[in-house]
């Protein structure tokens, strides 16, 4: 059986990179198969070289692959806020956002609480910003689709706090209304949350998927 | 895949029914083993067997295996437990619909 060398695996994988699919996770499975089926029309025709066939194939079916990766990059965005939503109505954050609203409800939300609800927005990504760090490029999962598209949902997370942070502060400025300020204030924390919950959630399912590779 | 939109639907079908019958598979060993099957009748796309792959993956129906094989890296899958009970459920369903199909196209034979 016909078998492509090293130099022409990196050739196909530099194609594709240049053909903005630019996600390892997705790449590695594409260069595979075209990889594949070069193989398979070097074995037919003795007489075919590696890098004919190469521009036979993509001739054919270059716009196919690239379709491809396009759904797949949509897939796993609304797999990632699927995990959201999912973990958003679970009990257990429930049960979290009821306990942290009753703290701050009951209790007595000083000063400098209500201050720090200025800074919610900035240092919500903190947290995910050290998580997104260790994983891409400690554990070596840098341009995994799913981790870096979490980074689009690190945005929308940010511009929703942020949001709360608007309506909020107008609040404090004539006269504290304690339960708005503790709802929204528990709304940041939860989502925080649930967001660090997923995100570490996304990087375990990668680090079990390729543990024998990254 | 080509051929006609009536092997659509049953694409995912197709794919689980060829994991239940081994081990593990890669998305190329799919398309050629259809080919196969079918005396190359059915030609699955890349297009169209990669989406279905990934979405049965978040759907939690396969598992993913990666593996270095001939200088390149290749992902397997493998069915998981509630795969193996779904493609029970799509190969019943599908048994159903070819049934009902056979008696509306063909009543005579489907009451013999």
């Amino acid at each position: 059986m016909t078998k492509l060398t090293k130099e022409d695996i990196q050739f196909i994988d530099n194609y594709l990179e240049n053909s903005d699919v630019i996600y390892a996770d997705i790449r590695m499975e594409m260069t595979d198969h075209v990889a594949s089926e070069i193989e398979t029309l070097m074995e037919a025709d003795a007489s075919l070289y590696f890098y004919d066939a190469f521009k036979n194939y993509m001739i054919k079916n270059k716009k196919n692959l690239l379709n491809q990766n396009k759904k797949f990059v949509n897939t796993i965005t609304n797999e990632n806020a699927k995990l959201i939503f999912k973990e958003l109505i679970a009990f257990k954050t429930i049960l979290i956002f009821i306990a942290i609203l009753s703290y701050y409800t009951l209790g007595e939300l000083n000063a400098s609480i209500i201050k720090n609800i200025f800074t919610i927005p900035l240092f919500s990504m903190i947290p995910l910003v050290i998580i997104y760090f260790l994983s891409s490029k400690i554990l070596n999962l840098d341009r995994f689709s799913g981790v870096e598209r979490l980074a689009f949902l690190f945005g929308i997370l940010f511009q929703i706090i942020h949001l709360i942070s608007i309506v909020v502060r107008p609040k404090i400025t004539e006269g504290i209304d304690n339960i708005i300020i503790s709802v929204a204030f528990t709304t940041c924390i939860v989502l925080i949350y649930v967001f660090v919950k997923v995100t570490c959630k996304v990087i375990r399912g990668y680090i079990l998927k390729y543990k024998s590779v990254v | 895949m080509s051929n006609s939109k009536l092997y659509k639907g049953s694409l995912t079908t197709i794919i689980l029914k060829l994991l239940n019958e081994s081990d593990k598979m890669y998305g190329y060993e799919i398309t050629q083993k259809v080919k196969a099957l079918t005396n190359g009748e059915l030609k699955i796309t890349e297009g169209a067997l990669y989406p279905a792959l990934h979405k049965l993956e978040a759907e939690g129906l396969l598992d993913v295996e990666v593996k270095k094989v001939d200088n390149r890296l290749r992902k397997y899958y493998k069915l998981t437990e509630n795969g193996e009970k779904e493609t029970t459920n799509k190969l019943n369903e599908l048994a159903n619909y070819i049934s009902t199909m056979q008696a509306l196209v063909n009543p005579k034979l489907s009451l013999e």
